[in-house]
């Protein structure tokens, strides 16, 4: 009976022994890169910037927009109700307190949507949730939102809607009045001005149903 | 107590069992391939930094001069680049990137002190996948400026052929003060006002019409 219990505890310590040669253990706090590859493929990782305009007109509440760029170029123009945190700064302890608080969407812009989205990398990373790219960043909001392109006369009634949207929320976040080198707001929605088509004339004949 | 006893051996049979179970867990448990080997801050400092963009006029001397130390990989989708790519290029779809197999032809590249150029439809298409590797340990790895559609000069729709995509192309806080301000001007051009033909509906007459 001794010499089992001497047996069993020498296996004992030879398993003990074995806990030296255990891959190092997983840091929970971060994601995997596979994890953040399968969300690199999600298009709903980006905020088109006519959704952040909706957004911002609507002053909805549960939107963060974070200039990720250094703070003179934010000084100099940043979007309604951003606060600035430059790239260099994002590992930053209060930084990471905003962000992990997750009560919000947290979208980043930067001029395009490169640093932004280097932004994203690291958060998403550190596995902080609900955090978007504005698409194309602020060169697209001023392409579509500040200097929206008419569309071709015969685009789809979608996309008419789309530009009056635009041309709204350009009046909302310019004050109204015309850039430089613009068509007139008017012009196009005249040129598409729907007659009502008239009644076929004659009386109508008892029908029924 | 009284089956206690009547089971021999049993403090033999409950340590195999045990011991067969953390044997078992030796086993399974194994170590993830790719893992992050830059700390948060590391990457932070490598991605400050334009190390690992490869710029478009780097890039056409690279081709023209076929320098063996770049090797391009195209992560569009297979359809995409079926219907074109660039010559000599290999194509992984972003979501094999992280497969064994490339991962380690990838290492292997790295110890060749081959650059890996990751090209796609533009930059933003790519630059994310580029980090994530690099992050992995991957130094080798570098983002093509542009992207494929800009490299071969063609006008492709979907991508945006644009240099420097992250440079501001306008100047905002002027584009702002140039926009004359609501006092100034109060043009509000609605849409011409369409007259609408009313017909005055006929009176019916007395007689209720079908249900």
């Amino acid at each position: 009976m001794n010499r089992t219990y001497i047996l069993m505890a020498l296996i004992m310590f030879l398993l003990g022994a074995g806990l030296v040669f255990l891959p190092q253990p997983r840091n929970n706090r971060e994601l995997s890169p596979e994890q953040i590859l399968l969300s690199l493929n999600e298009p709903f990782r980006y905020i088109s910037t006519d959704q952040a305009a909706r957004r911002i007109i609507a002053g909805d509440p549960a939107l963060l927009l974070i200039d990720v760029r250094d703070s003179a170029a934010f000084a100099a123009f940043s979007l309604p109700g951003a606060v600035n945190i430059p790239f260099s700064h994002i590992l930053d302890e209060e930084n990471q307190a905003l962000l992990a608080e997750g009560s919000k969407d947290y979208v980043f812009y930067s001029n395009g949507d490169i640093l932004s989205e280097k932004a994203w990398l690291l958060c998403s990373r550190l596995r902080h949730r609900k955090l978007y790219i504005l698409q194309g960043g602020l060169n697209h909001w001023v392409e579509t939102i500040l200097r929206p392109p008419v569309p071709a006369a015969t685009s789809d009634a979608a996309v008419f809607d789309q530009y009056d949207f635009r041309m709204a929320a350009r009046m909302y976040f310019t004050g109204e009045g015309e850039l430089p080198g613009m068509r007139k707001a008017g012009e196009s929605a005249a040129q598409r001005s729907v007659r009502p088509i008239a009644r076929p004339s004659g009386k109508r004949k008892h029908e029924g149903c | 107590m009284q089956f206690y006893h009547k089971i021999p051996g049993k403090l033999v049979i409950a340590f195999a069992a045990f011991v067969l179970l953390i044997v078992a867990g030796f086993i399974m448990m194994k170590r993830p391939y790719v893992s992050f080997s830059l700390s948060p801050q590391e990457s932070l400092a490598v991605m400050s930094g334009d190390a690992h963009l490869l710029t478009l006029a780097d890039a056409k001397q690279i081709i023209r001069k076929e320098d063996p130390g770049y090797y391009f990989v195209d992560i569009r989708d297979p359809y995409e680049y079926v219907k074109g790519h660039l010559k000599g290029s290999l194509n992984i779809p972003l979501t094999r990137l992280l497969d064994k197999a490339h991962i380690r032809s990838f290492r292997r590249l790295m110890a060749d002190s081959v650059k890996v150029v990751l090209t796609g439809k533009d930059e933003s298409s790519v630059n994310a996948a580029a980090y994530l590797l690099v992050q992995t340990g991957l130094r080798n790895v570098m983002a093509l400026e542009g992207g494929y559609g800009m490299l071969a000069g063609e006008n492709d729709q979907d991508s945006i052929p644009r240099e420097k995509a992250e440079k501001a192309w306008y100047d905002y806080a002027a584009l702002m003060k140039a926009a004359p301000r609501a006092s100034e001007s109060v043009t509000v051009a609605g849409p011409a006002k369409v007259k609408k033909p009313v017909k005055p509906q006929p009176a019916r007459k007395g007689r209720s019409e079908g249900c």
